[in-house]
């Protein structure tokens, strides 16, 4: 009889903790959705308040994935195709922001770059001023963002059959064209899977931009330091643009979810030459 | 012609420039391509050579035409045709067959029209059915190519069907290079007569053989032995009688670890049966030896 209770106690348990997880998290995004009223964001939404937020946004992190897929693609490829002496420090080093708190982040890109900073000195001689220009956001999102690509771009580049480079050189393509026909079409689903969550991280970016940056609007002044400054002032507009930022979080999960799942479908067929050669004749 | 691990993908790419040798020198005519004294390394797509890779390589994300186009735009066509995967033009190479990946790449390897034709265990990746009709479709194609051809394999049968001459090689080392008469019948080693099939039977194993101590060693081929129940005149392998592998209109029998050919009638005349005593019978005249 006891252990019947018992038993059922302990089927039931686990069920009951995952309530209480996906309730905790579901209920912030529905109290979003709940605690304005649905019909009145898109007013809110055209607030100029909004719109600077947004073109400053719109902006900076155009800019910064621009710089992260420039270099960060050709960074990634000399990664994943070397190997040197201090590679896996160089790795290693280029995942850190993944882990570094984003505050840390902001102080560190303002000791680097700030006025009494280490390159504080040739800046001010150039008469360029980082903190709390719009360009500071720049380096705000591309430093936070792009460990995100990098990261994915190296597995894409590592996954590429090295056979198949091999191949490319022995039909006469140099480096360059191998890299243009061969190994960039077959990473691209990596690249762009890596590129969606930078993006993601990108638009989200906080810590590091009020630190490095500021809040001023029109200038530095993002949709998250936006909701921020309205905590107090227009709580109403604040919900608006979180239900915004919400919307686009979740077509980026999307995008990223299709993107894997086509990668997938696709690789099945792509597997059987996507084998590194390992027999040895 | 070797085991794995001997080193013969090595030496593909060695030529193909995909690896570094150490020392030596690699040269077609009187160009070179490599030359560790020189200073000389050409990059491989400075190089002129066609690599068919054991498991082909073909890109993925191309047609099969885009993939034979790679090397060589203009003779793509009439690769496609000579081949006869024209009707694959279009098609990826996920979707066809093991056997036509080989001729999409083989074909692939021609476009470019290189000067040495490189093929890394062509037949290996198919079934034993593809493979005897690819092997004969490979025997046409390199007895009309103009080109020097090194082709690797583990095989005995594609050496001796495919090659003019037989390198052959073990731990990194060209143990003899030769016809493939010129192996069977003058083998360098014990390790290159047990690659053609042949016997290695310690000298003191023979009964009126050669004398010597253990490191002298008789290399007779299956074919050469013949069987007998009682003691021969001549030099003789004893033994017992462990296996009797029917094959077609011959048999192979193991008498100890000697392996005879034998005709079918002449078996059952001798009323040979497993656990039976016999006698490996050699030809007569001098025999083969080789250090064992």
């Amino acid at each position: 009889m006891s252990r019947s209770i018992a038993g059922r106690a302990g089927a039931a348990l686990p069920a009951l903790l995952t309530g209480i997880a996906l309730a905790f998290l579901a209920i912030p995004l529905v109290a979003l959705f709940t605690e304005v009223p649905l019909g009145d964001v898109p007013s809110l939404l055209r607030d100029p308040f909004v719109r600077d937020a947004l073109t400053v946004t719109a902006r900076t992190n155009a800019v910064a994935n621009v710089l992260i897929v420039g270099f960060g693609t050709p960074a990634a490829y000399v990664l994943a195709t070397r190997r040197f002496p201090g590679r896996a420090l160089v790795v290693t080093l280029v995942e850190l922001p993944l882990v570094l708190p984003p505050a840390v982040a902001g102080i560190g890109l303002l000791a680097a770059f700030g006025v009494g900073g280490l390159l504080g000195g040739p800046l001010d001689d150039a008469g360029i001023v980082l903190p709390f220009s719009e360009w500071a956001v720049v380096l705000a999102v591309t430093f936070v963002a792009s460990p995100f690509y990098l990261r994915q771009a190296i597995a894409a580049f590592e996954g590429i059959d090295p056979s198949l480079t091999a191949a490319a050189r022995t039909l006469g393509a140099g480096p360059a064209r191998t890299l243009l026909r061969v190994s960039l079409p077959l990473a691209a689903g990596g690249l762009l899977a890596g590129w969606v969550l930078a993006f993601a991280r990108g638009i989200g970016e906080f810590g590091a931009t009020i630190v490095f940056a500021g809040n001023v609007r029109g200038e530095t002044q993002t949709l998250t330091l936006g909701i921020y400054e309205q905590l107090d002032a227009d709580f109403d507009q604040a919900l608006a643009i979180g239900i915004l930022l919400v919307v686009l979080s979740g077509a980026v999960l999307l995008s990223y979810k299709l993107i894997s799942a086509w990668r997938s479908s696709s690789s099945t067929s792509l597997s059987l030459f996507a084998r590194t050669s390992s027999q040895s004749t | 012609m070797g085991p794995s691990g001997a080193g013969k993908s090595t030496v593909l790419q060695a030529i193909a420039g995909l690896r570094r040798p150490d020392r030596g020198r690699i040269a077609v005519d009187e160009r070179a391509w490599f030359d560790a004294a020189g200073g000389i390394d050409l990059a491989p797509e400075s190089r002129s050579v066609g690599l068919v890779f054991q498991e082909y390589a073909l890109f993925p994300h191309m047609s099969v035409r885009a993939n034979v186009a790679f090397g060589g735009p203009q003779r793509a066509d009439e690769l496609l045709e000579r081949f006869g995967i024209a009707h694959l033009a279009d098609v990826r190479p996920s979707a066809i067959s093991g056997g036509e990946r080989q001729r999409v790449a083989l074909a692939r390897a021609l476009a470019r029209g290189p000067e040495v034709l490189l093929l890394d265990e062509p037949l290996s990746a198919l079934d034993a059915h593809t493979r005897g009709v690819v092997r004969g479709e490979l025997e046409d194609l390199l007895a009309e190519l103009e080109q020097p051809a090194l082709l690797v394999t583990h095989d005995m049968r594609d050496a001796t069907a495919l090659a003019d001459r037989i390198g052959v090689i073990a731990d990194g080392r060209l143990r003899q290079v030769g016809t493939l008469p010129e192996l069977l019948d003058r083998p360098a080693d014990a390790f290159v007569a047990r690659l053609t099939g042949a016997n290695v039977i310690p000298a003191g194993a023979v009964v009126g053989g050669p004398s010597g101590d253990g490191q002298v060693a008789v290399v007779a081929h299956p074919w050469e032995l013949t069987l007998a129940t009682a003691q021969p005149a001549c030099a003789a392998v004893p033994g017992v009688v462990h296996g009797i592998v029917p094959d077609g209109d011959r048999a192979r029998v193991r008498v100890g670890d000697v392996v005879v050919q034998a005709q079918a009638e002449e078996v059952e005349r001798l009323g040979l049966e497993r656990g039976a005593s016999a006698w490996a019978v050699l030809a007569p005249g001098p025999p083969r030896l080789v250090a064992n």
